[in-house]
């Protein structure tokens, strides 16, 4: 039984802190937010260079090997740091596709790109439905002669405004939530007949409703054989789980720091507020919160990592938990902070709308109660 | 970082399944399957207490050198897991976790010599004298003086909550033997015998109408001052080591993962509402996983816990959690399980769990013994510092507030 981090992962793990906590700026984070762009493209650049975008890649495609446990950490940071660039889309999501469905030729294509920095993706996957079940495909792929016809409608894709690529999922046969029959195709963002109307997020993100209307594919653009995409799609959800999961503790741990700091300064009735037994329960709450998400969350990547036979319940289970904790924690955090963390200018609240946000990100925590429902009947008979 | 059991650890585990499938009779198991407490049916315990002690395994957290079973703290989780599941009687506490590790660290060459083979071996039932009326949180305020006279101390007072003093022998206590000062620098540790002249011993009947609990009563007791453990006025320091070596001592998710077992396996089986079983009702089943999610996210920090001991370090900071943590989860756990009992939480059966019992019992035998267990189990965020103090604590020496 070891917890601990060996020596490589150390390093990364301190690069990667010391990087965040020395470059990235909130108040750099709310002019971004304010212009628009949904991202830097000079912090970008750096996170490129600094390997991170190839963090779960392949040596041999390029990337540094990572698996789960280097994601992880990678997310843990970024979530501590409000940190708006979208590695997720790019690469757990995208990356996370790309690198299971596509041919040899079709990693070579697109993942240097991605590593690069140069490559900016979204994965239209989640429909309408997806709160309730985000495996849900009612979008259809027609074959017709050399192409494929996409018809449907993808809701809340995150990073689709300033995308270069889309990784959209469609089937060919089959129905709803049917694992068998979805297809993956990964076609230029500017590819005719795909209309969207982009909008901000309450997280400082940009997203886009994106609507299909006849859009015709050339056959290439499929990854992976037809009709069996299914598998990669939920083991690239179940790593982009546990990387927004991680993301979540990250922002439990700054929320709890800040709160500690704040209450240690503020004072009423002559003393500091962090004197008044009340408020030290509360932060020890808060406390207990954020180690047993920290722990699950650990468990959850070595089970991934190993393929353990209850890896997919872990999954569920930790997004259980850590929605809750994280919700917990963040109206905890603006309780203690008072009337000041109901403004724009604090970062507490964009923590509260990140954690919210991500409570209802690749299912909802109701959704995934049920599938660990499910998973336990089917472990424990 | 890895969470696979090694190979050594794999040979252990077998070693006690053995070893339990052998020696775990179906009375001790049925003592342990209604358990309705952190103690088990007290004849049966000491009954495990012997088998244990014939096997050189009564004392896993003990040095070797001392009768201990030498092993090492990811050894000791697995046996502690092992038996549970398979529905071993617990044992008491007080005299192997508690006074032979102060005895092994604070005690003379004579008092080992003396005390330490018959606490091995459960001739000594030992109870812990802590608590008074007016002690409970406060307890560095606790006024049972021990005042020297010659080779002797005389000993006038009241402890409170001492487990099983009506079935022990002897009672370790902390008492006052100074005044000036800090509370905590007048307070020493003292070995009396329940036997002594001038010590009497009442039961306390519980909410659950099990007598566990028990108030000690001291009016001029004689004990010879050779059984003073440690110096005069440093009781207090020795009642602290213990809570350093609590850590990794026992863990709170064993006992919580048998409770979800058993309410699992008793809701499979419950009629329930629509005509299917509890299990099968999305309403329980959505609670039941709830806490099943909480539980393994206490696992997870236990296993944290241990590997941090196992590679030397001093867990500190997240062992403080794992009482309130525990405790508080436990208690939810309790009161699904009265889901399952419904009416018949009204009816409590003492009787029917005892190793004897020869009737019938009333209502479903399922889940019987869980209204008993949720009412003793109220106690768990109370004794042992209360969760409140735990949090205190936590404030204090954790977040530094």
């Amino acid at each position: 039984m070891d917890f601990s981090l060996n020596e490589d992962q150390q390093l990364l793990q301190t690069s990667i802190r010391r990087y965040l906590r020395d470059c990235y700026d909130f108040e750099a984070r709310q002019r971004t937010i304010k212009s628009g762009e949904g991202f830097s493209p000079e912090y970008w650049r750096s996170f490129a260079e600094l390997g991170w975008l190839g963090v779960s890649f392949a040596e041999e495609d390029g990337g540094l090997g990572g698996g789960p446990v280097e994601l992880m950490m990678l997310c843990q940071a970024l979530g501590e740091h409000l940190v708006i660039e979208p590695v997720l889309e790019n690469l757990v999501l995208a990356g996370g596709l790309i690198r299971r469905l596509g041919s040899a030729e079709q990693r070579a294509h697109f993942l240097p790109a991605l590593m690069a920095g140069s490559l900016q993706c979204a994965v239209a996957h989640g429909e309408a439905g997806a709160g309730v079940s985000p495996e849900l495909v009612t979008t259809t792929a027609t074959r017709s002669g050399m192409n494929y016809v996409i018809e449907g409608e993808k809701c809340v894709v995150y990073n689709a405004p300033n995308a270069d690529l889309l990784l959209v999922t469609a089937r060919s046969v089959g129905r709803d939530a049917e694992r068998a029959g979805i297809n993956l195709f990964a076609i230029p963002a500017d590819t005719a007949g795909i209309r969207s109307r982009n909008y901000s997020t309450i997280d400082g993100r940009c997203a886009a409703e994106l609507c299909f209307d006849g859009v015709t594919v050339d056959a290439a653009t499929r990854l992976g054989r037809e009709g069996e995409a299914g598998t990669a799609i939920t083991a690239t959800l179940d790593d982009a789980l546990l990387a927004i999961s991680a993301e979540a503790v990250g922002a439990m741990q700054a929320l709890l720091d800040t709160t500690l700091a704040y209450t240690r300064e503020r004072k009423q009735f002559g003393v500091a507020i962090s004197s008044f037994q009340v408020l030290q329960h509360k932060m020890v709450d808060m406390y207990m919160a954020l180690e047993k998400a920290q722990s699950l969350l650990m468990v959850t990547a070595v089970k991934l990592r190993d393929g353990s036979e209850d890896a997919h319940m872990s999954v569920a289970a930790l997004k259980v938990l850590v929605d809750r904790a994280g919700r917990q924690v963040a109206h905890d955090a603006v309780q203690l902070h008072g009337g000041i963390a109901m403004t724009d200018e604090l970062p507490v609240g964009h923590y509260l709308k990140r954690l919210t946000v991500l409570s209802y990100l690749l299912g909802s925590t109701e959704h995934h109660l049920r599938r660990y429902t499910e998973l336990q009947a089917g472990f424990a008979g | 970082m890895e969470l696979e059991l090694s190979d050594s650890e794999k040979r252990f585990r077998e070693d006690v399944r053995q070893f339990l499938d052998e020696k775990l009779t179906p009375e001790l198991r049925r003592a342990g399957r209604y358990m309705t407490s952190v103690f088990a049916d007290f004849d049966a315990t000491m009954q495990w207490h012997r088998t244990l002690y014939e096997k050189g395994w009564v004392a896993p957290t003990w040095p070797k050198e001392h009768g201990g079973a030498g092993w090492n703290p990811m050894e000791r989780n697995i046996f502690q897991e092992e038996c549970r599941l398979a529905e071993a009687p617990s044992l008491l506490p007080m005299g192997l976790l508690m006074l032979g590790p102060i005895l092994i660290r604070y005690g003379s060459e004579e008092q080992k010599r003396e005390l330490l083979p018959r606490l091995l071996s459960g001739d000594d039932v030992w109870c812990q004298g802590y608590s008074e009326p007016n002690a409970g949180s406060d307890l560095a305020s606790l006024k049972t003086s021990a005042v020297r006279e010659g080779a002797q101390y005389v000993v006038n007072g009241s402890k409170i909550w001492t487990s099983y003093a009506h079935r022990a022998n002897k009672i370790f206590c902390l008492v006052r033997t100074s005044a000036t000062g800090k509370p905590q620098q007048g307070i020493s540790f003292l070995l009396i015998d329940l036997d002594s002249p001038g010590v009497t011993v009442s039961p306390i009947v519980g909410i659950d109408g099990e007598v566990e609990q028990c108030q000690v009563f001291f009016e001029d007791a004689r004990v010879p001052v050779g059984n003073l453990v440690g110096e005069e006025n440093q009781g207090w320091e020795v009642a602290k080591y213990l809570l350093e070596f609590e850590r990794g001592g026992l863990s709170y998710y064993i006992p919580i993962k048998k409770q979800l077992r058993d309410v699992r396996a008793v809701a499979a089986i419950q009629p329930g509402p629509s005509s299917g079983t509890y299990l099968s009702d999305p309403h329980f089943s959505r609670q039941l996983s709830l806490l099943e999610i909480e539980h393994a996210a206490l696992e997870a920090l236990e296993m944290r816990i241990q590997s941090q001991l196992e590679s030397g370090q001093n867990p500190g900071a997240l062992s403080s959690l794992t009482k309130v943590l525990g405790t508080e989860l436990s208690q939810q756990v309790d009161e699904l399980a009265l889901v399952l009992r419904g009416p018949y939480n009204a009816v409590l059966q003492n009787e029917v769990l005892a190793p004897d019992f020869r009737g019938e019992v009333i209502g479903p035998q399922a889940g019987l013994a869980m209204t008993n267990a949720y009412l003793n189990n109220r106690a768990s965020t109370i004794y042992g510092g209360t969760v409140q103090i735990q949090r205190n604590i936590v404030a204090k020496l954790v977040l530094g507030l």
